[in-house]
């Protein structure tokens, strides 16, 4: 019963899923293969993230994360925020167990809320990526 | 390229803490643990909620819907459209690349991108888990005010004389 209830987002969206391609088996199928796609991307994500944070969390005490990120870390604490932001990679909802940690290790708030912005905003890790993302536009173009 | 590297950080930190010392070791691994499996729940529904948007939304809807208005309105609704999508970015760069191709003005797609990236309607259940309902609607909310602030100064910078 409980597992229900922890899963019921889950078994509702399962079963719109479901619903829609049994009436449009198109819309279906190209459903299934997003998820197939996004499930591989955050496959592949969130077990370094989750794994990096437990380190933290173990190594790291909350007396050294508030004296480089928390009150009166100043514009210190702020570049870091921005520089780690950044630096990270990974969709928004990767971001979210990466602050609450913060929050809990004693960081200070707005460096956490900077940190989210940085996340979200500047990407430079995707700067990488720069010469596939022209070719597919050029294959988009084609399509066109 | 990036999963390399963070694949690698976490296999090297990892190694090194092992033998640092394996009990803490493990005590970090079963955190791991015990977190994912608090969040499964909420992951899961949210990639078949996006699978369903993505099946509808996809690039050929999204240019129709965001080509058709002009002006501010035209503006607002990019940035509503981006906040309810939520697209990889290797798929919205080019997606923003073609619609620019298309016609679509420099301020929609700053608005689109922007608040593609930044605001979460779908990813608000994950949020709520975290930051709660106050924080979580705040951010998003201002993330949104800051899309269009951000459309209107590319569309400054970008669009020139024509704005």
């Amino acid at each position: 019963m409980v597992l229900i209830k922890r899963y019921r987002f889950f078994l509702a969206t399962a079963t719109i899923l479901l619903v829609i391609s049994l009436v449009n088996q198109e819309i279906g199928s190209r459903a299934v293969g997003v998820v197939g796609y996004t499930f591989r991307e955050m496959a592949m994500i969130i077990p370094p993230v989750f794994i990096l944070l437990g380190l933290l969390d173990v190594w790291i005490p909350r007396e050294t994360m508030m004296r480089f990120m928390g009150e009166g870390s100043g514009v210190k604490g702020m570049l870091i925020a921005i520089l780690l932001g950044s630096a990270a990679t990974g969709p928004l909802y990767a971001a979210f167990p990466v602050a609450s940690v913060f929050m809990k290790k004693g960081v200070k708030f707005s460096n956490v809320l900077i940190f989210i912005g940085a996340w979200t905003r500047s990407k430079f890790t995707q700067y990488q990526t720069t010469p596939k993302l022209w070719i597919n536009s050029q294959y988009l173009r084609n399509l066109q | 390229m990036t999963n390399i590297a963070l694949y690698l950080a976490t296999v090297l930190l990892l190694g090194l803490s092992y033998t640092r010392d394996r009990g803490k070791t493990r005590k970090a691994l079963k955190k791991a643990l015990k977190a994912f499996k608090n969040i499964l729940p909420q992951f899961l529904g949210i990639i078949v909620l996006v699978g369903l948007l993505m099946a509808v939304f996809d690039a050929a809807f999204i240019s129709r819907l965001i080509g058709q208005e002009s002006g501010w309105l035209g503006v607002l609704l990019s940035a509503v459209v981006g906040a309810v999508t939520l697209i990889p970015g290797i798929v919205a760069f080019p997606t923003a690349a073609m619609l620019i191709q298309g016609g679509a003005g420099y301020m929609k797609i700053g608005a689109f991108v922007s608040a593609l990236m930044m605001v979460g309607v779908v990813t608000l259940p994950v949020e709520l888990e975290y930051f709660g309902r106050r924080l979580s609607i705040a951010r998003n909310l201002l993330a949104f005010l800051f899309s269009l602030l951000v459309a209107y100064i590319i569309g400054k910078v970008c669009g020139g004389l024509w704005f």
